[in-house]
């Protein structure tokens, strides 16, 4: 949606160009569309597809909605839904777009830390499901609990502009515990490594 | 140059006019809105009140006044003041409204600081409720700057039986120079009008929105400035060429700071009704309570008298006049309500590719939007006899003169909407977050798909709730446009009951606009409480953007 400054994005061998449903995006505010109910919302990313007769749109839209668990939810408009209902029903759209890549800006920042964290896990069986076709995320976030919780690799920006200070691989098995010793070793890490580049 | 001369002096004392309500109408706001802010029981009266008549086509009351200052005081100062006090009922509602609601939201731990450092009642007013309401004056006097134009052109004369009143203006003064053909002062004094109105526009008005909307502690504010990502450029050649547009959009940031000021402004207002949450009505006190029922049994009390008093010499004849002519009226206000419908859809669908093209191109917008800005000043009833002349020639040799009038009626009654119409839109797409535009980009969504999925439902909230007000302004474009007196002489009317009412206003069949007036007031109240209030709470119910803005 940005034009890079310089370099290019790659995806799989091939340069993006502009904004495509194969990096699909997922809003800390949700971006849901108020006027339009749950499965209206699904649907939309649908829309570009001029293979599909409406009938199978809506068919494609009601199974993703299940697989968030919002069955029975369709008719529902956003301001009808808790915050961690509008956040399944912004995956199940990101998901209708069957991406490649994954994009989640903030998440669980909107979230209170009770429902923030049941969706955590969630997101795993939902996002790598086998009907997902999604094969890396990428998340933007500042709670470094959440980070090694969730994630492979972690890159830390800092600075003004932002550029990369450090780089993070997290090698702990799935699941993952937070009481883990080594759990707690990796967030230490990462806060020293940040509060160096607030210093800098 | 003479003329110029004349003309410069004549729009000074229009200006002055102007200014002077609009003052007059804030200062008495904040103590109204205050005073409703606070009491339960004034609270509802003025909601009551305001909202209705903040909807009235107040011009279709003018003749009904006028008669009413001209007989009762009479003389020059007679005029003068009926003409004030028609320009103030068209400008104060929407201010007053505006003050009271921002009095109303104003935050509560603000309220209480000024509680405990013990602020006077003037403290008060002057830290926290006179600075609290000025983002919202600042949103409505623009609109009421227009519409005051509007009026005071058409009311600087006012012809009544055979006599005819005026003031010294800028109205009377080209009305005087039509109605005698002398068309190149008439040209001239209009070139100084719309030179004065933009003046106005840039070197008053601006600068005081500027000022005020700092007052503004509304978070949303800053969602105006969010903008949607140009297409991104692909070739060799469009990227050079987006190089050199950055220079000259550098050049051209000032922009932001010169530019939608009156978006800015009055996207605040519209936001501000649309977002900001009311708190409930004030509880009546038992007190109020007995001094309500009180008043209002001493009102009804009153009027009561005064219909029996009056019965045999003003009722009697208005209802004589009703049961032989009643079904006519009806008509006539069939016909009206026809032709608003009419401009009001034409103005809609005008209004949406406009915005559309606006919303997704800053060049368009940076340019259309104070061209619009400055059109939406300078009022049709100054410029109407102009644009009549083809119609009453070229057109009617062709088209015929009754089908060629209603086309004239219904261009100007458009040119008195349209403006409005397309900014309260544009604050409407303005408003819809950015990243619901993101996601539109996102799943590439077709133009049409983001039409009809987002651009429309998005601006419908604020388009609703301008409707009640843009709907006056087309009453006033039929008023000035459905009879035009004094043009080569002559004078031309179609079907309609505001030229029945201003013909009336002519001949002095004072019984006759009596009704008329009466028939309107029950229309307009009926209309209050079946349509608008009901349009208000499905615009923010339905098309609310709460989810979506979360900051």
């Amino acid at each position: 949606m940005r034009r890079p400054d310089s370099g290019k994005v790659l995806l799989m061998g091939e340069e993006v160009r502009g904004p495509t449903p194969k990096l699909a995006m997922i809003f800390q505010d949700f971006a849901l569309y108020p006027w339009l109910t749950a499965l209206e919302n699904v649907e939309l990313a649908l829309l570009h597809r001029k293979d599909l007769s409406k009938e199978v749109k809506k068919e494609i839209a009601r199974k993703y909605l299940e697989l968030v668990g919002l069955g029975g939810f369709e008719d529902y408009y956003p301001r009808e839904l808790s915050g961690g209902m509008k956040q399944r029903v912004a995956i199940a759209r990101a998901l209708a777009a069957q991406p490649v890549v994954l994009l989640m800006d903030e998440p669980f920042a909107n979230l209170d830390a009770i429902t923030a964290e049941g969706l955590r896990a969630e997101i795993y069986n939902m996002v790598f499901n086998e009907e997902s076709t999604v094969k890396a995320i990428i998340m933007v976030s500042h709670n470094l609990e959440e980070v090694v919780e969730l994630s492979d690799r972690v890159i830390i920006l800092g600075g003004r502009p932002a550029s990369i200070i450090a780089e993070v691989e997290v090698k702990l098995p799935r699941p993952r515990n937070t009481r883990d010793i080594e759990f707690q070793d990796y967030l230490d890490r990462l806060y020293s490594l940040l509060s160096i580049s607030l210093k800098v | 140059m003479v003329h110029s001369l004349i003309a410069f002096l004549a729009t000074l004392a229009t200006f002055g006019r102007v200014a002077l309500t609009i003052v007059l109408g804030i200062v008495l706001g904040w103590f109204l809105g205050y005073a409703a802010a606070k009491s339960g029981l004034f609270e509802r009266v003025f909601l009551s009140i305001t909202q209705t008549l903040e909807a009235v086509p107040v011009i279709t009351f003018f003749p009904i006044v006028l008669v009413f200052f001209v007989k009762s005081i009479g003389g020059y100062i007679g005029t003068e003041l009926a003409v004030d006090f028609l320009v103030f009922t068209a400008v104060v509602w929407n201010i007053w409204v505006g003050e009271y609601e921002a009095i109303k939201t104003a935050p509560q731990s603000l309220e209480d600081a000024a509680e405990m450092f013990n602020l006077s009642f003037w403290g008060r007013f002057r830290y926290l409720y006179i600075p609290v309401t000025m983002p919202r004056v600042a949103g409505n006097v623009l609109v009421s700057f227009a519409d005051a134009l509007f009026y005071i052109v058409v009311s600087e004369v006012i012809t009544l039986g055979t006599t005819q009143y005026s003031v010294f203006g800028i109205g009377a003064l080209i009305a005087s120079w039509t109605s005698r053909g002398e068309w190149t002062a008439a040209f001239v004094g209009l070139s100084i009008l719309v030179i004065m109105v933009t003046a106005a526009l840039f070197g008053v008005l601006r600068p005081f929105v500027n000022w005020a909307v700092k007052y503004s502690y509304d978070p949303f504010i800053e969602v105006t400035r969010t903008r949607i990502r140009r297409p991104v450029i692909t070739s060799r050649v469009k990227s050079l060429a987006a190089r050199n547009m950055r220079y000259l959009r550098r050049v051209a940031a000032v922009e932001d700071a010169i530019m939608p000021i009156f978006v800015r402004a009055s996207g605040y207002a519209v936001r501000h009704r649309l977002l900001v949450r009311p708190r409930p009505r004030n509880i009546i006190t038992r007190t109020e309570k007995y001094v309500g029922i009180a008043a209002a049994a001493i009102i009804i009390g009153l009027m009561t008298y005064s219909i029996y008093e009056t019965w045999q010499t003003t009722w009697v004849p208005i209802m004589v006049n009703l049961y032989e002519y009643g079904l006519l009226y009806l008509y006539y206000l069939g016909l009206d309500w026809l032709r608003i419908a009419m401009v009001t859809v034409a103005s809609i669908i005008t209004a949406i590719p406009i915005n559309y093209l606006m919303i997704t191109h800053r060049k368009i917008e940076a340019v259309l939007l104070p061209i619009l800005e400055d059109l939406a000043s300078i009022p049709v009833s100054a410029y109407l006899p102009l644009i009549a002349i083809p119609f009453i020639t070229y057109l009617t040799i062709i088209l015929g003169l009754y089908a060629s009038l209603e086309l004239l009626v219904f261009l100007v009654a458009y040119l008195s909407t349209a403006w409005y119409v397309i900014y309260n839109m544009y604050v409407g797409m303005k408003t819809i977050p950015r990243s619901l535009w993101d996601v539109a980009e996102n799943l590439k969504l077709s133009t049409w798909q983001k039409l009809r999925r987002l651009a429309i439902p998005g601006a419908m909230p604020a388009t609703i709730t301008g409707l009640a007000s843009t709907v006056g302004s087309t009453w006033g474009g039929l008023e000035v446009a459905e009879y035009i007196q004094g043009l080569n002489g002559q004078v031309y009317m179609v079907h309609g009951y505001t030229a029945l009412m201003d013909y009336y206003t002519a001949i002095g069949n004072i019984v006759g606009l009596e009704a008329m007036s009466l028939i309107l007031a029950i229309n307009v109240i009926l209309l209050s409480i079946f349509l608008w209030r009901k349009l208000f709470k499905l615009a923010r119910e339905r098309y609310r953007l709460e989810g979506a803005i979360t900051l």
